[in-house]
């Protein structure tokens, strides 16, 4: 470290400050400053930059989105489909009940069958409740009429 | 507690507000917070970023490459990487101008790389000069340009915080965070620099 001690002919340190300002100074108004049209580029960046992020954020938000919709739209197409399918074996099975009951109401009251109509109404007997069983009824919600 | 003209510049919009005698908002702080405001989607905190942090990423390109068209490039380059790290930016680790500055050297080095692309990089040192001849340009009497060559001709790490002091006006803790040492050390590599250029400067000894 011999050669960075100091000699007599070295400038003292007060000097060496005052042309390190001096320099500086002239690099400081040399230097260059940032101009309109940079400025305008640097903020069309961040704009830029925010709406990619916003775009990347969205896009699972929307993906989730979605697929709890199909997912609703799938479950209430299930909730329908076993509906109709259950309501449709049931309006069978109170099809299939309703007739055997009228079949056997009318075989019994009429065997003529084009009859049947006139003398249930007649009976006061309303063809719709006419059941097999409670079990029928209790399916339907009917309670049996006998 | 930091008065509010402190040069923090205000965008359009852009509110920091101190509340004195409840707690005192640290520069790394309300730089952070601008820059979650920014990842938040506003405007007006990208403006606020954009005056305080380009010229800063300016000047350095500029120093280090000697051309403005090119420290443009790199200033802008350095900003886009400030706009894609903001959502992930971690408060308290690192402060936003020592951060850019290391992404602005690294720009600048990749650039110094690409041009000398014809030699043979791996033989070559690191581009450790950061601005041959910007500063010699500068000075217009013998003793600048003396200074200014004797300026160039310190070891890297020497003229690096040499030049952060001196012309950045940055503080011993600062240039230690970017330089990544101690204060300490910093205080060494500027008392040896100091010295090396008091004697460079040094009037030769008539014959």
């Amino acid at each position: 470290m011999t050669d960075e001690k100091r000699s007599s002919n070295d400038i003292t340190e007060a000097a060496l400050e005052q042309a390190l300002e001096r320099l500086a100074a002239a690099e400081n108004r040399a230097a260059p400053r940032p101009g309109d049209a940079l400025v305008a580029r640097v903020l069309a960046d961040a704009a830029a930059e925010t709406a990619r992020a916003s775009a990347a954020l969205s896009r699972p938000a929307a993906m989730r989105t979605g697929r709890v919709r199909a997912g609703a739209r799938g479950r209430a197409g299930a909730r329908r489909g076993l509906g109709a399918w259950l309501g449709g074996g049931a309006g069978f099975a109170a099809a299939m009940a309703a007739g055997l009951a009228f079949g056997f109401v009318t075989g019994l009251a009429n065997p003529e069958s084009e009859l049947v109509p006139g003398v249930l109404a007649a009976a006061g007997v309303d063809e719709e409740v006419i059941v097999v069983s409670d079990a029928s009824a209790s399916m339907f919600g009917a309670e049996t009429p006998f | 507690m930091r008065g509010h003209s402190q040069g923090w510049p205000r965008g359009q919009g852009v509110q920091i507000v101190r509340m004195a005698g409840m707690f005192d908002v640290s520069e790394h702080e309300e730089e952070a917070a601008l820059l979650a405001r920014y990842a938040a989607g506003d405007q007006a905190a990208a403006r606020a970023l954009t005056e305080q942090f380009l010229p800063l990423a300016l000047r350095q390109a500029w120093r280090v490459l000697g051309s403005e068209a090119e420290a443009e490039e790199v200033a802008q380059e350095a900003m886009l990487k400030l706009w894609r790290q903001a959502p992930s930016w971690r408060a308290g680790e690192a402060r936003v101008s020592t951060w850019l500055y290391r992404v602005t050297q690294n720009l600048c080095i990749d650039r110094i790389r690409r041009r000398r692309a014809t030699a043979n990089v791996d033989d070559l040192p690191e581009p450790a000069d950061p601005a041959p001849g910007v500063l010699e340009r500068l000075s217009a009497s013998d003793d600048m340009r003396r200074l200014a060559r004797a300026i160039m001709a310190l070891p890297q790490r020497q003229r690096d915080a040499l030049v952060m002091r001196h012309f950045d006006g940055a503080s011993n803790p600062d240039i230690a965070e970017r330089l990544d040492c101690s204060v300490e050390a910093v205080e060494s590599l500027l008392a040896r620099a100091r010295r090396q250029l008091q004697k460079e400067l040094a009037p030769e000894a008539p014959e």
